[in-house]
């Protein structure tokens, strides 16, 4: 979250002779960042970075205090100056006022209630330093509330007493489907794990910290108000502003723990307006229900402790004065330190790491010097290796070859998953997706690259894609994350099998090409697999033109899906080296019938003779194919009379 | 023939010779039954005297004459290759050009840049249970970042234990899978790179983008060491001159706490480029992302004593550094797969 406050505002609190750019400079590097200095309307306004663990530092108050301990590191005069305001009298005659809270949904409960003169205008300083910090400016007594907020960083609220007919509020859980109407006049359904305030008669009149309603808020005819300030469950408040999305400045404090001390001394601050800009006098007790006090927390560590987890040496006078200007209390004794945590800090300072920090941002990260550590060998599992290294080779090797490489995201829509006929049992799905396009996890790759084609129709005549992603195969525990290789190209399948094939020669793969395959996104009669001795690594051919239709696309595309870990198990950086035949080579054409797959009569042919070397195809014609087939002997000259005898064992076996 | 004729006809011969011609011309003079061979066989007849003489006239002739048909071959040739004319900025043929994912160029960099000071790259599951997302990270059920609105949560049956099944929001789900993969005994160093899964999709924001995710543990590892190392990458990936700074922040699995800056790769830290304000960073600097010293929590979580073993980790999106050092500003382009920003790379 980010707040805004005012340099002037800041002066309030804080005694400097430091620049709006130093105290922004310095600040942002040991505190809380200062985006930004602005000049609105004749101010000079400060936006500033919280983070969830600083809601202290969401105020004038909370900068101050830390002005005053990182300033003066920079030689820079900072002094805080603490406001002390005694509490209001108590009242000779006290009117009536109740504050229930049986469940105990709230960890303090603060209220009082005070006469005021009329609602009017604000003073001018205050409208105007709303105004500057991106608040509105409705009435006096409205804002005081906004201003008490951010001037101390608690959340306040104010009803109209006289609206409140029961005198009573009563802090309860919401019944399912109960009604309430916030003061912007929006209506919403509660839920039983929502906390609103009851006047007693099942009417709801509040949903503390984060918005009033609209049947007890101040109007222009208030006489008397009720000044009431809740210290919540900060997740209970986060739930509900997050159910209805009502993010107002007030949830968002309060989500984040604000110190319920500080509370207190909000209220009193809040009063001491009251009776500034609107004369208010206050006519009931100050009702504190206040069961669970917070406790303060005490830290034990040494200061050897600190400069070892920071790297550097910091002398122990340093580390107190540090320490004592952010309010903790520290006792030191030797090497050893006990730090008492004040309350505004206690949700967030409970280790010595916490210490650590405290000390070391003050200090200055930039004053600490930058060292790599000692090297150590660590063993990484091969296959985790294998991976990333292949990863880029075989990118590299499609980018060289024309291919495109494309990143899809993880989920894919429903309507994608029937365009390909999948059941959406066989996926794990996004139960809370931002989208339908990317609910469902996908199990291949293939639709999304189908996808792909389609969308670019147009922008290139062919089309020739690539990714390697895991997919999400679902299984009674963790999904199965295998990483997949898809490559599609809308070409042929002929350039397909040429990147395919080129794949293996580059990764130095054995490999062979089956004749048909059990992937059901591709067409049967254009199907095959690719094996690695009698080990399928993937498939590839024709996606089901159907399935294409389906998604408008009327082309053809050829995809091959490998499993990636298989691939690269079986590859190797340097082939298998086998010595080249210094002896003669003799080649042989073959015309053949036909009859079965090249893949077979390839392994028939290498089954039948040892000096066959290599087998190629010149061509095929009608049911005749060619084929060149090339002996040699390692030992010796291969004898024309033999290669004959060979041919003719190899025709006999194929036919 | 005497040798002068034949000179004079040699020296004709040449004038009117041509690229084609004078080739035929060299070996109708020096072939193996050229003309000079010719003269040396007609000698054989003469006497010793008479052969002495005509040998060197001879030779003398050969010497010419091969000199000669060189100059002139040369001359010829260099005339027809200066009349030669190409357009040599003229587009050659090509074969369409493929490209690589930006997110593939960066992963390989920031690989690379790591592996130089002995971190291992590892992958860890990107669906992962609670347990390993949040639990070990130091964040309670009743974290804000549990919620519906910042985790992506799944379909399958949720783990007794461990909880529900989430897409992890953040590579750091990695830290104490690492810690387990090591039996709780460091040293580590690693880096684990992946996809990262929250709701948001916006101009800014994709609802899966890339982290990754840096890990040290070891005996005294210190904030200076952490430095050190943002250090030695940052210089690495963005140049020599590039400065880092820490700024307190907060982040429940690190203890303390950084947010780290660099100076603006546009303006190089003057916040001025060409006498404007830089449109790029605040003041400068620019956010790289989050860090900090490895939460005690998170280290007794994955079976390693706080008190022997500290440690640092990082996150930062590969995303935005793409856009610090490249400019790649659109990040809704990465997963769009339109092949009009893909082909860009």
């Amino acid at each position: 979250m980010n707040i805004k406050i005012t340099h002037n505002w800041l002066l309030d609190y804080l005694d400097t002779d430091a620049t709006p750019v130093e105290i922004q400079k310095y600040l942002s590097l040991c505190g809380p960042s200062i985006e930004r200095i602005e000049e609105v309307n004749g101010e000079t306004v400060y936006d500033i970075e919280i983070t969830s663990n600083r809601i202290d530092t969401a105020s004038v108050l909370g900068i101050a205090r830390e002005a005053a301990a990182i300033l003066p590191q920079f030689k820079k005069k900072a002094i805080l100056k603490k406001k002390v305001i005694s509490p209001p009298k108590e009242p000779e005659k006290s009117i009536e006022i109740s504050i229930v809270d049986e469940e105990g949904v709230c960890r303090r409960l603060l209220g009082v209630v005070m006469e005021i003169k009329d609602v009017t205008h604000s003073p001018e300083y205050i409208s105007k330093r709303l105004l500057a910090t991106d608040m509105r400016s409705l009435n006096n007594v409205v804002d005081v509330t906004n201003y008490v907020m951010t001037e101390m960083g608690h959340p306040t609220h104010v009803f109209d007493y006289d609206r409140i007919g029961t005198k009573k509020l009563i802090l309860r859980h919401a019944k399912k489907g109960e009604e309430l109407i916030t003061l912007d006049e929006k209506k919403y359904s509660l839920d039983e794990t929502d906390i609103v305030i009851d006047d007693g008669t099942g009417r709801v009149i509040d949903l503390p910290g984060i918005m009033g309603t609209a049947n007890s808020v101040v109007t222009n005819d208030t006489k008397r108000i009720l000044f009431f300030i809740e210290s919540n469950d900060p997740v209970s408040i986060r739930r509900t502003s997050m159910r209805y999305g009502i993010r107002t400045m007030a949830s968002t404090i309060n989500e984040k723990n604000p110190d319920s001390e500080l509370a207190y001394k909000a209220l009193l601050r809040g009063i001491e307006l009251f009776s500034e800009v609107a004369d208010a006098v206050v006519v009931s007790p100050i009702i504190d229900i206040y069961p669970k006090k917070q406790k303060s927390i005490c830290i034990t560590t040494t200061k050897s402790f600190i400069d070892r987890k920071i790297g550097v040496e910091i002398p122990i006078t340093t580390i107190v004065s540090i320490l004592t200007n952010l309010d903790f209390i520290v006792v030191s004794k030797d090497d050893e330190l006990t730090i008492t945590v004040p309350s505004h800090r206690v949700s967030d300072v409970t280790i010595p790491e916490d210490i650590v920090e405290e000390v070391a941002r003050v200090y200055g990260y930039f004053a600490i010097p930058s060292v790599l550590q000692q090297p150590a060998y660590v063993t990484q599992p091969r296959d985790t290796e294998l991976t990333f290294q292949y990863q880029y080779i075989v990118k590299s090797f499609l980018k060289h070859k024309g291919y495109t490489e494309v990143m899809n995201y993880s989920g894919i829509s429903l309507e994608l998953l029937k365009q390909f006929e999948q059941k959406e049992e066989s996926f794990l799905q996004i139960t809370n997706s931002i989208s339908e396009e990317i609910k469902y996890l996908r199990i291949s790759l293939i639709p999304s690259l189908v996808k792909n084609v389609k969308q670019n129709e147009g922008f290139a005549k062919e089309m020739k894609l690539f990714e390697i992603a895991k997919t999400y195969i679902p299984t009674k525990s963790l999904p199965i994350e295998e990483n997949r290789l898809t490559i599609a190209t809308t070409h042929s399948l002929d350039e397909l099998k040429a990147i395919l094939i080129g794949l293996m020669k580059e990764l130095n793969v054995s490999y062979e090409l089956k004749q048909g395959s059990d992937n059901q996104l591709l067409l049967q009669s254009i199907a095959g697999e690719v094996m690695i001795g009698t080990k399928s690594i993937g498939s590839f051919g024709q996606v089901k033109p159907a399935y294409c239709r389906n998604g408008g696309l009327d082309r053809n595309v050829y995809v091959a899906d490998i499993s990636f870990m298989d691939l690269i198990s079986a590859a190797r950086i340097m082939p298998d080296y086998k010595s080249f035949s210094q002896y003669a080579h003799i080649s042989r054409d073959l015309t053949i019938p036909k009859k079965t797959a090249f893949s077979e009569i390839k392994a028939l042919a290498f089954k039948t003779s040892g000096t066959l070397l290599s087998l190629s195809l010149i061509g095929s014609y009608k049911d005749t194919i060619t084929i060149r087939l090339e002996f040699t002997d390692v030992t010796r000259n291969i004898q024309e009379s033999e290669v004959k005898i060979e041919v003719e064992k190899i025709k006999n076996a194929i036919l | 023939m005497d040798i002068a004729a034949l000179k004079k006809i040699l020296i004709s011969e040449l004038l009117n010779a041509s690229v084609s011609s004078i080739e035929g011309l060299e070996i109708s003079y020096l072939g193996r039954n050229g003309k000079i061979n010719e003269l040396l066989k007609n000698i054989k007849s003469l006497s010793l005297e008479e052969k002495k003489t005509a040998g060197k006239d001879i030779n003398a002739f050969k010497i010419f004459a091969s000199e000669e048909i060189k100059k002139t071959k040369s001359s010829l040739y260099e005339k027809k290759e200066q009349e030669m004319q190409v357009d040599v900025t003229l587009p050659p043929s090509l074969d369409e050009p493929g490209s690589l994912h930006p997110i593939t160029i960066a992963v390989n960099e920031i690989t690379g840049i790591f592996n130089k000071i002995g971190f291992i790259r590892m992958s860890y599951p990107e669906v992962d249970w609670e347990y390993y997302a949040f639990e070990v990270l130091n964040m309670p059920v009743t974290h804000a970042a549990r919620d519906d609105f910042e985790t992506t949560f799944l379909s399958g049956q949720p783990d007794k234990k461990k909880g529900k099944m989430v897409l992890t929001p953040h590579t750091s789900n990695g830290q104490v899978r690492e810690m387990e993969r090591l039996h709780s005994k460091p040293p580590i160093r690693m880096i684990n790179i992946g996809k990262c899964y929250r709701p948001n999709w916006d101009a800014t924001h994709t609802p899966m983008f890339h982290q990754f995710e840096g890990l040290c543990v070891d005996k005294n590892i210190t904030i200076a060491h952490l430095k050190g190392t943002l250090d030695y990458f940052v210089k690495s990936y963005f140049g020599e001159n590039t400065e880092v700074r820490l700024r307190p922040h907060h982040f429940q699995f690190t203890e303390p706490s950084f947010e780290v800056d660099i100076t603006c790769t546009m303006c190089k830290g003057t916040a001025i480029v060409k006498d404007k304000k830089c449109k790029i960073c605040k003041s400068g600097w620019l956010e790289l992302g989050g860090t900090g010293m490895v939460h005690p929590n998170v280290l007794k979580a994955g079976g390693i004593d706080p008190s022997l073993y500290s440690g640092w980790a990082f996150g930062f999106g590969i995303e935005r550094v793409n856009m610090m050092k490249y400019g790649i500003d659109d990040i809704r382009n990465y997963y769009s797969g339109d092949i009009r920003f893909l082909k860009l790379f």
